[in-house]
């Protein structure tokens, strides 16, 4: 045991000599973290989507025609839509062929005026059709828009159509009409009044567990951080244990091991020296990215008692996956192909790059039973749910049972291969 | 020129002979384009589900709300409960009453976790629903439908192929990010060069460095077409739409590669040890890879991510493709990405050029 540990210091002294390249690697999670926030982390952390974008033309440029963009720009329409003027239908088409916008309004010359006669009043709609959801939202807006309109105007339809009636017949009101024509305006007056309870007319969103609207990742965006940056974490991991198995390769290679076993070292002890070395060099990164998440990212490490047996259970997995290859490999580029190909697979299907909730149901089971897809769901239900070591057990057993099985299998491999 | 074209053709040839590139030539991308383009292929489309549960005395307001809904294509069905996993419809107690009296209605829809874009479409569907049946509960003479205000459809003329779904998406995207990926990492092809003693080999023999580095640029020219065709093929294979201009598109693509091989090859002259060259080749590839917009669509970021893509390669690479796949755009809406590819060949090559050294 003396002599494995002095081999395991050797090589980890190794490391803190010459750390360049383990440094590269472990600026890949952290400058991807920051990018995935900067593409997602605002609409992420207020578990919104962001608002639909709607161009609004505006010919007639009037106090009626004014009143059209109101309706996405006021009350809780205001919170799903932004609205954009444009200035011509050529502008409209660039700006839908770059899909900036989901629908563009046209308000036509003449819109008040024909309003005001009670002829009819064209609203042009034009849906982007490269967008599907955003212009059935708009329009279904504007068709609100348009019944509340005309259902406005209706109130006030008798007295409105007298009044054109006196103006058409280019006379002045007598004054029994004028009576009557205030008495018409007082009680579309009543009605309108009436017509208020419209605007309560709501529709709340309640979601699971909160009484309010809640969020996916929550309102703060330490959680986003806390939901991506495990996975990009496990994902350097696995390439950070290539580096350093690769050193033990080359080592070996060089003569370093033939050399190491002319003395009375015991061939067990040159094997559980660079386990052990492995094991702690990829713990000791680990620690330091949990470091940089939770002073950068504000990432809270809470529960230690699971995380810890969950980042040594897939230590041990990543330096037994490694330690396999090289005591198999011929070659460090060998070693390095193979590696880099089984991390590339395991990533794929374990939900490194797509979350596994996207996966269909039998690729969401293949991915929680595979090391780092369990190890990765398991930091994610202690950082965001907050679950304890009783919470993460099935995780657990999955990188243990994975973790037992690789380092069992590259301690057997390179036992032969020393034999041999 | 002959001296060149045999660097070159020796270049590729060792390259072509080891299992690591090989990998990353041609099954990788198989994978990650496979993978993808099967995971990210565009749902079936499927009409919007509700669950109607009415706590209201009588059940008019929640059948007046199902009548409508439903002439909207939402298939309604009614329960005691809001139903986990699908979202419901709450008609609050006294609806009824309170619509006859002109009061507010408060209804509310029990839905996910985060809001998706379905749910934002069934609420303001409900919402206009739930006017309707305001103004039937309240119209005075004609119905509100039969206002003045009109809604006439337009076709603005955009037409436009989907490229951010399937194979459309992840063909196209892989090409380019494997493309860049790889010629970029073929640095370290120089840096181990000069370790090993090779450049040094090369550089006795009469061959000028203009015609070493010309050599290298073609060599990893080469296998970057190799590439770009190997894509395109498999494009062909899963049925994706290429460019109406295809000369155009494989210009620009030919650009694209030069540059990518130049930086390559700028990179490895920057580097004594190969494997630092590799890793940081990956890491410059796989961190601009999201910002260019390979692994998802830039119109699903914000306007500053967007923004970010013009200033990075893989940005103008994905634009340009984009441009020409989604909606046939011509040689002059991609010559300000094609010029900046030529700008950044003609800073990368000649400092690459002159830093080769053995």
């Amino acid at each position: 045991m003396h002599a494995a540990l002095i081999i395991a210091a050797h090589h980890l002294r190794r490391i803190v000599r010459n750390p360049g390249l383990l440094l590269l690697l472990m600026a890949m999670p952290v400058s991807l973290a920051v990018i995935e926030y900067g593409a997602f982390g605002t609409t992420a952390a207020q578990g919104t989507l962001p608002p639909t974008k709607v161009l609004v033309l505006d010919e007639d440029d009037t106090l009626v025609s004014g009143g059209v963009p109101y309706a996405f720009s006021s009350g809780p329409a205001k919170d799903f839509f932004e609205l954009a003027h444009v200035d011509s239908l050529d502008q409209a088409r660039r700006i839908f062929q770059r899909n900036e916008a989901a629908a563009l309004i046209v308000v036509p010359k003449g819109f008040q005026d024909a309003v005001i006669a009670g002829g009819r009043a064209e609203l042009g709609f034009y849906p982007n059709p490269i967008q599907t959801i955003g212009p059935e939202i708009a329009r279904n807006l504007v068709e609100m828009t348009t019944l509340i309109g005309n259902g406005l105007y209706e109130q006030a339809r008798e007295p409105m159509s007298k009044v054109r009636a006196i103006m058409a017949a280019g006379r002045e009101p007598a004054p029994g009409e004028i009576a009557e024509l205030s008495a018409g305006f007082y009680q579309a007056g009543v009605r309108l009044g009436g017509l208020q309870a419209l605007s309560g007319i709501t529709v709340g969103v309640q979601r699971p567990g909160d009484a309010q609207a809640r969020t996916g990742f929550g309102t703060d965006p330490r959680q986003f951080f806390a939901y991506v940056f495990p996975g990009l974490v496990i994902f350097a991991l696995l390439f950070i244990a290539q580096a350093l198995a690769i050193r033990l390769l080359r080592d070996r290679m060089r003569g370093l091991q033939r050399r190491i076993a002319i003395t009375p070292v015991p061939a067990a002890s040159v094997t559980a020296g660079g386990a052990i070395y492995m094991i702690t060099g990829l713990l000791a990164l680990l620690f330091v990215l949990a470091a940089i998440g939770a002073l950068i990212f504000r990432i809270p490490l809470r529960n230690p008692a699971a995380l810890l047996p969950l980042a040594l259970g897939f230590a041990v997995f990543a330096s037994g996956l490694h330690l396999l290859a090289i005591a198999l490999a011929k070659s460090d580029r060998s070693a390095s192909f193979v590696g880099g190909v089984v991390v590339l697979l395991i990533s794929l299907l374990g939900g490194t790059f797509v979350p596994a909730e996207s996966f269909p149901p039998l690729l969401q089971g293949v991915a929680m039973a595979l090391p780092n897809g369990a190890a990765q769901q398991g930091f994610i239900d202690v950082l965001v749910h907050g679950q304890g070591p009783a919470g993460v057990g099935g995780r657990l057993a999955v990188v243990w049972a994975w973790a037992l099985a690789t380092m069992a299998a590259a301690m057997i491999a390179e036992r032969r291969r020393l034999r041999v | 020129m002959r001296n060149v074209l045999v660097i070159a053709w020796y270049d590729m040839k060792r390259v072509l002979r080891e299992r690591e590139s090989l990998f990353w030539l041609f099954i990788g991308p198989l994978i990650f384009t496979t993978f993808f383009g099967l995971l990210m292929r565009p749902p079936a489309p499927r009409p919007p589900r509700l669950t109607i549960v009415n706590q209201d005395a009588t059940d008019r307001v929640a059948r007046g709300m199902e009548t409508l809904l439903a002439a909207e294509g939402v298939v309604i069905q009614f329960a005691l409960e809001p139903v986990p996993g699908r979202m419901s419809l709450i008609v609050p107690a006294g609806a009824d009453a309170a619509l006859a009296s002109g009061e507010a209605v408060p209804f509310v829809l029990r839905a996910g976790a985060e809001e998706t874009n379905a749910e934002r479409n069934t609420r303001f569907r409900i919402q206009k629903a739930a006017t309707r049946l305001y103004f039937a509960a309240h119209a005075a003479g004609a119905p509100a439908a039969e206002g003045p205000l009109v809604i006439a459809d337009g076709d603005l003329g955009v037409r436009r192929h989907e490229t951010t779904a399937g194979f459309q998406r992840s063909v196209p995207a892989y090409l380019v990010m494997f493309v860049f990926l790889n010629l970029l990492v073929s640095g370290a092809g120089i840096a181990e060069d000069r370790s090993s003693g090779r450049l040094r080999r090369i550089a006795m023999a009469p061959v000028s460095r203009g015609e070493i580095a010309l050599g290298k640029l073609l060599g990893r020219f080469g296998i970057g077409w190799i590439q770009i065709v190997y894509m395109l093929a498999f494009g062909f294979v899963v049925g994706i739409t290429w460019a109406a201009n295809i000369w155009l598109f494989l210009a620009f693509l030919s650009v694209f590669a030069l540059a990518s091989a130049s930086l390559g090859i700028l990179l490895g002259t920057a580097f004594e040890d190969p494997d630092k060259c590799a890793s940081v080749a990956v890491w410059t590839a796989v961190v601009l890879s999201p910002l260019g917009g390979l692994w998802w669509p830039l119109e699903v970021v914000g306007p500053s991510m967007r923004r970010l893509a013009y200033f990075v390669p893989t940005g103008w690479a994905m634009e340009g493709v984009n441009a020409m796949l989604a909606f046939g755009a011509g040689a002059r809406d991609v010559a300000p990405f094609a010029a900046a590819f030529v700008a950044l060949f003609a800073v990368s090559f000649p400092l690459a050029a002159r830093r080769l050294r053995a």
